[in-house]
């Protein structure tokens, strides 16, 4: 195994971070992390996951859960991690207080942060390099590019669609052109109604959607309904997909991870957006 | 009562607002339907005449399960708040009364809130929210009143300490209900998220026979209601039995407020700002204030929708902050020209 | 005449507030048509008897019957269509007219669903038109002066048609002309309805002259009842206020009428003297203060009856004063003024100001410009006792900028 220890990295708030010697406890402080970590096979240096989202893979479950702190509820426990001993503790964007105070105790801090399925890529060459699983890595982001090629080429003959995503309801909320998973939906061929939005989580009028009338009506199952349920709403009768029936539910955890799954999620949202296509 | 000609232009000119603000409410939207297709599609729909050619079935929906409904709602919400703002204020003889301020929307939300959490969103029909949403509105609204009252009088001070720390307990008691919630937590975001959207006929129909009820109770209380405004030992030489008028005026308050936050979530400033405008019109006496504000309150709640709705289009704003944005600074203004009062009388 | 059953029967009635009674075992009785007085010093429970008789506070023991029957039994719409009370103010929260104020009085008449009668707009119109306030009926009630908002509480009460009519000191800050007026309607409606009326007074030749009986309570019980002569005598004056006066004859009436006699000025152990603005009974509590502060102490320009003068007769102090309900005269203002400007200290009382004491104010001022230190007393805020459409505002404001603010008796700094 090359090692090029100590590795001296930017990470994605701009923080310069120096690992010494390849991680042997850590902590992911995000399910797309976790899963990452898994990928990479070294699911068992794992000593600390965020909550119970971490879900995947099953054996995630079974590793002590560090978040349920702060004021929502969405920060990590400080002193919790601090009696782990992490030698890193990988996260996401966002709880810039908490990251400072858990370097102040010694901790490395480093945060990846996907905005894009190629995003994810270099993410996970990224977490190689910093446990010191570059090859584990190459070969991961090797095989989700070859899907990914093969997607690309499948769907490259069909129109795109235009499609909305509902991630709430009520109110109607969908997502904004600068998310993650918008990036994600554009890649699987649809056209967002929702692409000029102003911020990544908007509430959306009903009417609006009735007049934009989409192809395909896409949710979110974090948003807790069933497709048949999106029907007997006041007005989406009127949405021509709905009457159809060509409403999906998709697996927000495949979708909206930017972990190793997410050309599985990918591959889930062709399928929903061009149901012709596999025939 | 005394229907002088400026109550009748008075009301007048609120009932041309109510028609003219609920029409360009229907009208504006996603997509422009003009009043005329707005009354012959009514008509249509109520067996009158043919279905009007040329309207497209979107257009259809969208005015009869999106706009008429939303709007409707606004105006049933609306006219409930006001109604219920200008009780409380006749009861606490304060104009700064409102069921937002003086923290018994909170307590009809909690209620809500309990319901979901223990017995699901769907408990007694339509029926088991609104009702929840009553008893706890009408618990709080009782131990505000307890907490606000020293000796004979409400004071400003001690009615928003009261209704802010009582609000602040529901808070927190809301949040550890919720984190009790397993499945349902999805339910109560939405609730607490909804606001007017998503509320068909359905929730209308439940509610708007509460809402007549706790009208109707205010009707015949109003005149009871002035005689609070001379304080409570001169009510009573004036032939009032205050203890009961106060038990009805905090149960049908509590009603009104029920109502509409179990349908709309907590919308405040509603219910503060919209008898107090009127009693510039109309004057102090309930009988003329009421049937003013129930004109008014509906066109309020009205507009301030149709605002959260245009101005980030197709963006939706919560029409609470859109009623805060006005009732904040309006707000601040009565607490100043209260505190002046209070100081001039000692 | 008055005839019949009383109307109002107070039984050995005891009554007060949780600590010892306010009021002792009292008994009396109006009948219809009669015109009952309630003189006593301040503290003899005259407000608690007629809270008691109104249905307010519940006797601790006794009976209180209003035309026969017991007002605590019956529902409070039915109390108050046999008893109605004039209280001494009231300020709505809201702003009503005179008119919507005066239609409150027809509460009790109403039918349970607030609907009125054909009865009641003669009712509220003859109300209006004996207490002569028809002309404000549009006037919201917060705009008026005190005397013409107490005159429209007064038609209120009226307009309730109640055979027992109570009024707590249905005169104090009237003017004179007001004070006449107010006094022959609650007369006329004695006579003519045969209204049986109880009403407290402070001023005790009012009550003589215009009561057929008055009771007077000391110290919660009754010292003493009866026709006007056998009340207001020089024992009575002596035991139940303190002072030493003559009563005589009033020449027109025949009523009993005080005399208060001059007697010299005590003896100062400072050598510094005081002079006290007062009016109302607002300067007694100080009167005795300052004097035992060893301050020698005048008070005036005081009107002859007035409580202030009634203490300071009995402290044996140099006052100047002139008759009831007439203005200051010049020979009065320029003593009280020598008074003034030559004290070594003037306090200036929160008493209601109208045209008959406004000089006082001017007095004030001026000693206070002339460098008299000046203390302000105002636990009651001025807006509350000016009867001078803002006069006496006026000056009270001028006379802020030259003297010590003060909020309580307690606070009245004396050395």
């Amino acid at each position: 195994m090359p090692s090029a220890f100590p590795v001296t990295m930017s990470d994605d708030d701009g923080v310069r971070v120096r690992i010494d010697a390849p991680p042997r406890r850590i902590v992911t402080f995000a399910p797309s992390a976790t899963e990452i970590v898994f990928a990479l096979g070294i699911g068992d240096r794992l000593v600390g996951v965020s909550g119970a989202y971490d879900d995947y893979p099953p054996a995630a479950t079974r590793i002590p859960e560090v978040g349920g702190a702060g004021d929502f509820g969405v920060e990590p426990n400080v002193e919790k991690v601090v009696s782990l001993r992490p030698d890193l503790f990988l996260t996401i964007e966002g709880g810039d207080q908490w990251k400072e105070r858990l370097r102040e105790l010694g901790i490395p801090v480093f945060t990846i942060d996907s905005v894009s399925l190629e995003d994810t890529l270099h993410d996970i060459e990224t977490v190689g390099r910093l446990t010191g699983t570059t090859e584990a890595a190459e070969r991961l982001v090797a095989s989700m590019q070859t899907e990914y090629r093969r997607i690309e080429a499948e769907i490259a003959g069909e129109a795109r669609v235009s499609c909305f995503f509902e991630v709430f309801y009520p109110p109607l909320t969908t997502v904004g052109p600068d998310t993650f998973i918008a990036d994600v939906l554009r890649r699987a061929g649809c056209d967002l109604v929702s692409a000029d939005a102003r911020s990544d989580y908007p509430a959306w009028s009903v009417d609006d959607l009735v007049r934009e009338d989409p192809e395909v009506y896409l949710v979110s199952s974090e948003s807790g309904t069933s497709t048949a349920a999106v029907g007997d709403r006041p007005g989406f009768g009127a949405v021509a997909a709905v009457s159809r029936g060509d409403v999906a539910l998709v697996d927000s955890d495949l979708v909206s991870r930017p972990g190793p799954r997410i050309v599985d999620g990918l591959r889930e949202l062709v399928e929903a957006l061009h149901p012709g296509m596999f025939g | 009562m005394i229907a002088s000609r400026r109550y009748r232009r008075t009301m007048g000119g609120l009932l041309a607002a109510l028609v003219a603000s609920f029409l360009l409410a229907v009208a504006v939207g996603a997509v422009w339907i003009s009043p005329w297709s707005t009354i012959r599609l009514v008509a249509w729909k109520l067996g009158f005449v043919p279905r009007p050619a040329g309207v497209p079935h979107s257009t259809e929906v969208i005015l009869l399960q999106l706009r008429l409904p939303r709007v409707v709602l606004a105006g049933v919400v609306g006219a409930a708040l006001a109604a219920s703002g200008a009780v409380f204020q006749g009861l606490f003889r304060n104009p700064l009364a409102d069921p937002a301020i003086i923290g018994v929307s909170s307590g009809a939300a909690l209620g809500a809130i309990g319901v979901i959490v223990f017995a699901g969103s769907g408990a007694l029909g339509a029926f088991g929210v609104p009702l929840a949403a009553f008893a706890g509105a009408l618990l709080t609204a009782l131990l505000v009143y307890r907490l606000a009252r020293i000796g004979p009088t409400v004071h400003v001070a001690t009615l928003l300490l009261a209704g802010i720390a009582v609000a602040a307990v529901i808070s927190s008691v809301m949040s550890l209900v919720m984190s009790f919630s397993g499945q349902q937590v999805r339910d109560i975001y939405a609730w607490l998220l909804g606001g007017l959207v998503g509320q068909g006929w359905r929730s209308i129909a439940a509610i708007v026979p509460l809402v007549g009820l706790g009208v109707g109770a205010a009707a015949v209380t109003a005149h009871d209601l002035n005689l609070m405004a001379l304080g409570e030992e001169r009510a009573a030489q004036l032939g009032i039995d205050v203890d009961r008028l106060k038990r009805r005026s905090i149960a049908i308050g509590a009603l009104l407020a029920a109502c509409a936050v179990s349908v709309a979530g907590v919308i405040g400033f509603v219910g503060l700002m919209t008898p107090h405008l009127l009693r510039l019109f109309v004057g102090a006496d309930h009988r003329r204030l009421l049937p003013a504000v129930l004109l008014a309150g509906p066109v309020l709640l009205i507009l301030a929708d149709l605002v959260a709705r245009v101005v980030l289009a197709p963006q939706e704003l919560p029409v609470g902050i859109v009623t805060a944005l006005l009732g904040g600074p309006f707000f601040l203004y009565l607490l100043r020209r209260e505190g002046r009062r209070a100081r001039a009388y000692g | 005449m008055p005839t019949g059953e009383p109307a109002l029967v107070l039984e050995a009635v005891t009554a007060g507030y949780g600590g010892p009674p306010a009021l002792r075992d009292v008994s009396l009785d109006v009948r219809p048509g009669e015109v009952v007085g309630l003189v006593g010093p301040n503290g003899s429970g005259k407000t608690t008897l007629v809270r008691a008789a109104s249905r307010a506070l519940r006797p601790l023991s006794g009976a209180v019957l209003v035309a026969g029957r017991d007002p605590y039994r019956l529902p409070a719409r039915e109390a108050a269509r046999l008893v109605a009370v004039v209280p001494q103010d009231v300020t709505p929260a809201f702003s009503f007219t005179a008119l919507e104020m005066v239609l409150m009085g027809r509460t009790p008449h109403l039918s349970a669903w607030g609907g009125g009668g054909p009865e009641d707009w003669p009712r509220v119109r003859e109300a209006m038109a004996a207490t002569s306030v028809q002309h404000l009926a549009d006037r919201p009630v917060e705009e008026l002066s005190g005397g013409e908002r107490r005159r429209v509480v007064l038609a209120q009460a009226l307009a309730q048609d109640a055979p027992v009519l109570l009024l707590d000191e249905p005169t104090a800050h009237l003017d004179i002309r007001h004070v006449l007026e107010v006094l022959d309607v609650v007369r006329g409606l004695a006579a003519r309805e045969g209204t049986a009326v109880l009403a407290i007074f402070h001023d005790l030749d009012l009550a003589a002259a215009n009561c057929d009986r008055l009771v007077a309570l000391h110290r919660g019980e009754v010292a003493a009842a009866g026709a006007p002569e056998r009340v207001v005598t020089r024992e009575l004056l002596e035991t139940v206020y303190g002072v030493e006066a003559e009563v005589v004859a009033d020449e027109v009436t025949g009523r009993p009428a005080v005399r208060l006699g001059a007697r010299p000025a005590a003896p100062a152990a400072l050598g510094r003297r005081a002079h006290v603005i007062g009016g109302a009974g607002r300067g007694a509590p100080l009167l005795r203060r300052l004097s035992e502060a060893g301050f020698e102490v005048s008070v005036g320009v005081l009107h002859a009856t007035d409580t202030d003068a009634v203490v300071a007769e009995r402290l044996n102090l140099l006052r100047v004063s002139v008759p009831p309900f007439s203005e200051i005269d010049g020979e009065s203002a320029a003593e009280a003024r020598r008074l003034a400007v030559s004290a070594d200290l003037l306090v200036v009382c929160d008493a209601p100001y109208g045209a008959g004491n406004l000089e006082n104010l001017r007095i004030a001022l001026e000693a206070a410009k002339g460098g008299v230190r000046t203390l302000l007393l105002e636990e009651v805020p001025i807006a509350e006792r000016d009867f001078t459409g803002g006069i006496a505002t006026g000056l009270w404001c001028a006379l802020r900028e030259r003297a010590e603010v003060v909020r309580s008796y307690d606070d009245v700094a004396v050395c």
